[in-house]
């Protein structure tokens, strides 16, 4: 046997290491949800266009969805629980999280962490992008409520609130 | 959505890569080797794939990463965000830089391998038409021992590739010397972002005469190819558009069409020469300002 | 959007959400997100043929495989079922009943046929692959004309053919108008079937709780109508029964019915007696969530010398899918035809509508359901009324608005318009269109397009509530520390009601908006609804809040000395009020929109430059979400225009069904949208609100459109259907050079 139908996997989420028993083709997203309960990872597409389960693996941003927990194993991951405090609110969110309430970057809210998660990274390489750099790095992404114009502009308000800071 | 059950493997070093590959061949088991898994994954979940045992290699660090030396090597395991952030490749070969941006998106470039894109045969990849038309070569390692293979060559057709069971691509190799004339062109599908059509253009000029030009094209048909036709036009042909467009007008003369909902036969083909058209224009323009 | 001044109150301020900490931080609770102890998984068995009759259906095998729990085919469901059947059709309309399971026939590929039900949800999907049904394949049919055609295949068992709806509109003498014309201006136009494709998947978990009751979570746009559906389906009173819809991830209209699958995971969840979760996977989602539009049109305008359009007829035919959904034939025969003439003073008509049954997914409520389409096939024919005429699009549109002294004014289909200034509207447009001129790159084809449209919004369906009244109740609890509690049968799923109800009720009450909490979205704690459909949650719901707060104050107000609503409150121990809605008219807000194109004639690739929305939705409660909705819209009206459509192949395969082939906008398609509000207030309800939920796709397709045609008249195109797809533009350059 080359391998195992069941794998150990180790991997620390949100700064809390984790091990556990899971059948080799359990998704790193239902890994988040159904073993760890952090249902922040939400799945919209199941074909790796739609990002709403981007998290962040060892820093950088990926789809969820579109990688094994066994994979995972040995690495950190963050996810959108992982950026502010339970029961967050106002100056306690991430930047980016704030931006988006304030540039009304959200109506149903299940594009959002995967958004927020998105641009995260997109701010982390891209300090001061411009418009349409924000709206080509949002690629990976789908939003099917705001039109991506308050999205986009939540970007470019937390790249300024975080060149600031 | 979840792929068919499957074995885990997971290699810590190339040896234990080809010993897995092996272990699973004696079982009579369909293993297929997994780096980045962003084509891959997607098939086995929508279980256009089902294979019976994965080995991951991702954790390969020595096949990782860009170094020169006589040519450029890249590890087949080098991510498309490591190598758009590598300044070997980036500056060096603006094509590939070009087809780094508009590839997939950030989080599957964060994922995804160049290895990967050369192994998986899909007709409609970004990468290999721009390695096709720098002269890549692909490194390959058996048990049995390795081998190089001109790309051209390697590609064969629809999700087929002249890579054995048993076989590891281990690297990318392109021929010495900075690729400055170059452009990618690509017109997307818009859902899955990938080309309906992509070129690849190499040129270099002297005296606004064209010595050198090479063009590759993804998307059209079963495999990415080189566009020998209209190459032979360019040559010491004179730097204008009219070249350009005279040799554009070739790009996929031959060429048995893809078609399918998001685009026609004909429709590719005309996209294919209106991007060679561009990207030569483009590689021209850049070789001129690299002069 | 223009700086808003903020005004004194709280109704107007652009206040950001109240909704959010909890989305933004991945704590919000949809459906998936709850999973109880020892809950059970289920996957569907699906037809993988659009039109078949089931021979044998084999679950032995299925039933041994590793963690199944149970298998439903239709005969173990018995007494389940059927599906509420469509009501108020024209008489010698066909209303054929719904399955849950499929029995007998399959007709659309995607119909359900078996549930299995196992401990996890791998081992549910890996039985599944084990289910055996045979099916004896039957001839398909696909697109409206074609199911009309005498001789076409038909589905529904004992019907003669599959026209299920028929209806003419006539008024006037359409006849004499079109002879005395001075123009006659005549179209086909196609508003392709397309997918709503809320981020969410539907779903759904059901459990029964200890005191016998079914409870019922679902992403759904209507509790209290599920709930009631789920009664007479299941035959169970409706107070045996809970649903509860939680954050719900976009709906789009799509998520307003009860589906077959839905109702089968529920009535397993009854027999096992252990909770059963079910949630779509998105290319499930494709075959088995309802699509919006799929019409055909054949128009025709009367125009005089004058540029003034007399008269409007022709047919409409539109497919329904395999089955009615409970709003479908409305779509067509209360949205569709009557809003034909949009905001011109047409006098003459005679339009029959045709809907059809087509073996293909069945078609529901999708954001405007019937008034894009409508407004489309206007805004269309006015366009080619300007090219026939010479005269400017807008002037068109200026010799033929109603002025706004008409109001209230009666269509000659026979809707009352309660209030409008579109002259007003249309001016702002052309005014902010003037400002700037966009870049068009080099070689790329200039193009401009404007489109004006009427929205009817705030419909009260006319079906009475528990106590045996028409109309949303909203219950205002006023507690005596001074804590407002606002109940209402309205229920969002992502607009943000928490907010908008909040500033509303604490205007009218005059207490601190923190102090206000708002309640929704599940049937044993918000009172009766119809939930939110139809751009109606800020006329019916904000009504029923606003004579709620009234009689709230009227009850502080019996209180000896004057005083607050609170004070009263903390002295009477607490205020309780409940009020009704009653069934207000509806609203009909409008607008005027614009695009400015560039189209790439090698490529035939559409670069939008500008969309520029003018709104008129009456008094607007809260900016930030009024301009939210105008952007989600447009969006999507976008993705009608340039991308979007479900197609199918001969043998009724749907061609995308995954969002690796259908293709909705991302960021980069998309330019900044610049919108813009006009008010007149609507006298019709209390607030003179509006209901705009849909405007941005009614207004932005047709202005689209007509600003891709207006760009390739050097070619002399007429007219493309939509999408418009690069092949579209570029065969039509080709063939026209």
């Amino acid at each position: 046997m080359a391998g195992s139908r069941d794998v150990t996997v180790e991997v620390t989420v949100n700064g809390t290491p984790h091990t556990a028993e899971v059948p080799a083709r359990t998704l790193l997203v239902h890994f988040l949800r159904d073993r760890l309960r952090l249902t922040g990872t939400h799945v919209g597409c199941d074909t790796t266009q739609c990002g709403a389960c981007t998290v962040a693996m060892d820093g950088v941003a990926v789809k969820s969805c579109t990688v094994l927990a066994a994979q995972a194993s040995g690495h950190e991951i963050t996810t959108i629980e992982g950026l502010a405090p339970a029961d967050a609110s106002g100056d306690g969110l991430h930047p980016v999280q704030r931006a988006f309430q304030e540039e009304h970057g959200l109506q149903c809210g299940y594009c959002t962490p995967g958004m927020v998660m998105a641009i995260r990274q997109l701010l982390a390489d891209n300090p001061d992008p411009t418009e349409a750099e924000v709206r080509h790095g949002l690629n990976g992404n789908i939003c099917r409520c705001t039109g991506y114009q308050n999205i986009v502009a939540a970007a470019l308000s937390a790249a300024a609130h975080l060149r600031e800071a | 959505m979840f792929p068919a059950d499957f074995s885990y493997g997971r290699a810590r070093s190339l040896d234990e890569a080809l010993d897995l590959l092996a272990a699973a061949q004696a079982d009579g088991e369909e293993a297929k080797l997994l780096a980045g898994g962003q084509s891959l994954l997607p098939m086995m979940k929508l279980r256009l794939a089902t294979p019976q045992t994965l080995v991951d290699i991702a954790g390969l660090t020595e096949l990782t990463g860009v170094s020169n030396g006589d040519g450029t090597t890249i590890g087949a395991l080098t991510t498309y965000r490591a190598l758009a952030r590598d300044p070997l490749a980036a500056g060096r070969l603006p094509a590939m830089t070009d087809a780094l941006a508009v590839l997939a998106d950030p989080q599957v470039r964060a994922r995804g391998t160049i290895g990967g894109a050369v192994a998986h045969g899909d007709p409609a990849a970004d990468l290999p038409a721009v390695l096709l038309a720098l002269d890549a070569q692909v490194r390959i390692t058996a048990r049995s021992g390795s081998r190089v293979t001109p790309l051209d060559d390697f590609l064969q057709g629809v999700f087929a590739t002249d890579l054995a069971e048993d076989e590891i691509v281990t690297a990318i190799t392109l021929p010495p010397g900075a690729a400055t004339g170059s452009a990618y062109e690509k017109f997307e599908q818009p859902a899955s972002h990938l080309p309906l059509a992509g070129v690849c253009a190499v040129v270099t000029v002297e005296n606004e005469v064209i010595t050198l030009a090479k063009l590759a094209v993804t998307g059209v048909a079963g495999r990415p190819f080189r566009a020998r036709h209209s190459e032979r036009a360019l040559v010491s042909a004179p730097a204008a558009r009219d070249s350009l467009a005279v040799a554009a007008a070739s790009v996929a003369e031959g060429v048995r069409p893809l078609s399918d909902q998001h685009a026609s036969g004909p429709f590719r083909l005309h996209l294919a020469e209106v991007l060679a058209r561009r990207a030569l224009a483009r590689a021209l323009a850049r070789a001129r300002r690299s002069q | 959007m223009t700086v808003q001044q903020q005004p004194p109150g709280l109704i107007g301020r652009a206040i950001v959400r109240r909704e959010d900490p909890a989305l933004l931080t991945g704590r919000g609770s949809y459906t998936d997100d709850v999973t109880p102890p020892g809950t059970l998984h289920a996957f569907v068995v699906r037809s993988p043929l659009a039109h078949a009759r089931i021979v044998s259906v084999d679950v032995t095998e299925a039933r041994e495989a590793p963690g199944v729990v149970a298998i439903y085919t239709a005969a173990d469901l018995p007494g389940v079922g059927p599906l509420p059947r469509a009501e108020g059709l024209p008489p010698g309309s066909l209303n054929p009943e719904f399955p849950v399971l499929a029995s007998g026939k399959v007709l659309w590929a995607g119909q359900p046929v078996v549930l299995v039900v196992a401990e996890t949800s791998e081992q549910a999907a890996d039985a599944a692959e084990l289910v055996m049904v045979d099916y004896d394949e039957l001839p398909v049919v696909i697109g409206p004309l074609d199911a009309a055609a005498a001789g076409a295949p038909v589905l529904h068992d004992g019907a003669d053919s599959n026209i299920a709806v028929r209806k003419r509109i006539t008024t006037g003498d359409a006849v004499a108008a079109f002879e005395s014309a001075a123009y006659r201006v005549g179209q086909r136009m196609v508003s392709q079937r397309i997918a709503p494709v809320a981020l969410e998947p539907r779903g759904v978990l059901a459990s029964v709780a200890a005191d016998g009751r079914l409870e019922v979570r679902l992403p759904t746009q209507r509790p209290h109508g599920s709930r009631n559906w789920l009664s007479k389906i299941l035959g169970m009173p409706p107070g045996q029964i809970r649903v509860a819809a939680g954050d719900v991830g976009g709906g789009f209209g799509a998520k307003g019915a009860m589906y077959p699958d839905q109702v089968a995971v529920i009535a397993a969840a009854r027999a096992l007696g252990r909770p059963v979760k079910w949630i779509e996977e998105r290319s499930e989602s494709f075959l088995a969530t309802s699509h919006g539009r799929d019409q055909v049109a054949d128009l025709e305008v009367a125009v005089d010398d004058g540029g003034r359009i007399t008269a409007m007829r022709g047919t409409v035919h539109a497919s329904f899918g395999a089955y009615f959904t409970p709003n479908a034939p409305g779509s067509l025969l209360g949205r569709l035809g009557p809003m034909l003439p949009q905001g011109y003073q047409i006098q003459h008509f005679d339009v029959e509508l045709t809907g059809v049954f087509a073996n293909t997914t069945p078609i529901g409520p999708y954001r405007g359901a019937g008034r894009p389409e409508g407004a489309y096939f206007c805004e269309r024919l006015v366009e080619l009324v300007a090219l026939e005429t010479g005269l400017d699009p807008a002037e068109v549109r200026r010799r033929n608005f109603i002025p706004p002294a008409h109001f209230p004014y009666t269509t000659c289909t026979g809707l009352t318009y309660d209030s409008g200034d579109y002259q007003a509207g249309l001016d702002l447009l052309l005014e902010k269109l003037a400002e700037t001129a966009p870049q068009v790159p080099d070689g790329q084809l200039p193009g401009t397009g404007i489109a004006s449209f009427v929205e009817p919004g705030g419909i009260t369906p006319p079906i009475p509530g528990p106590d045996g009244t028409v109309g949303d109740k909203a219950t205002v609890t006023i507690a005596p520390d001074g804590k407002v509690t606002v109940a209402v049968g309205t229920s969002a799923h992502g607009q943000g009601h928490e907010t908008a109800f909040a500033q509303l009720a604490a205007d009218l009450l005059g207490v601190p908006y923190e102090d206000v909490t708002v309640v929704f979205g599940d049937s044993d704690t918000a009172p009766f609804g119809y939930g939110t459909f139809g751009s109606r949650s800020a006329v019916a719901g904000g009504s029923a809040i606003h004579y709620a707060c009234q009689a709230a104050l009227e009850a502080a107000r019996r209180v000896d000395a004057p005083m607050s609503v609170t004070e009263a409150a903390a002295r009477l121990g607490g205020i309780t009020a409940t009020a009704g809605s009653g069934a207000p008219p509806e609203t009909y807000a409008s607008g005027s929109y614009a695009c400015v194109v560039a189209v790439d004639p090698d490529t035939g690739r559409v670069t939008v430059l500008r969309v520029i929305a003018v709104d008129d939705c009456g008094v607007v409660i809260n900016p930030l979400l009024v301009e939210g909705q105008v952007h989600g819209a447009i969006a999507q009206g976008l993705g009608q225009a340039l991308l979007e459509e479900v197609a199918y192949d001969d043998a009724g395969q749907p061609m995308a069904a995954s969002l690796m082939d259908y293709a909705v906008p991302f960021a980069a398609s998309l330019p900044q949208i610049e919108s813009y509000l006009v008010c007149t207030p609507s006298p019709t309800n209390p607030l003179g609100v509006k209901g705009m939920g849909e405007s941005g796709t009614i207004g932005v397709t047709p202005a689209l459109v007509n600003a891709v045609m207006n760009a390739l008249r050097p070619y002399g195109v007429r007219h493309l259907d939509m999408p418009l797809t690069p092949e579209k533009i570029w065969t039509a350059i080709h063939e026209h050079r």
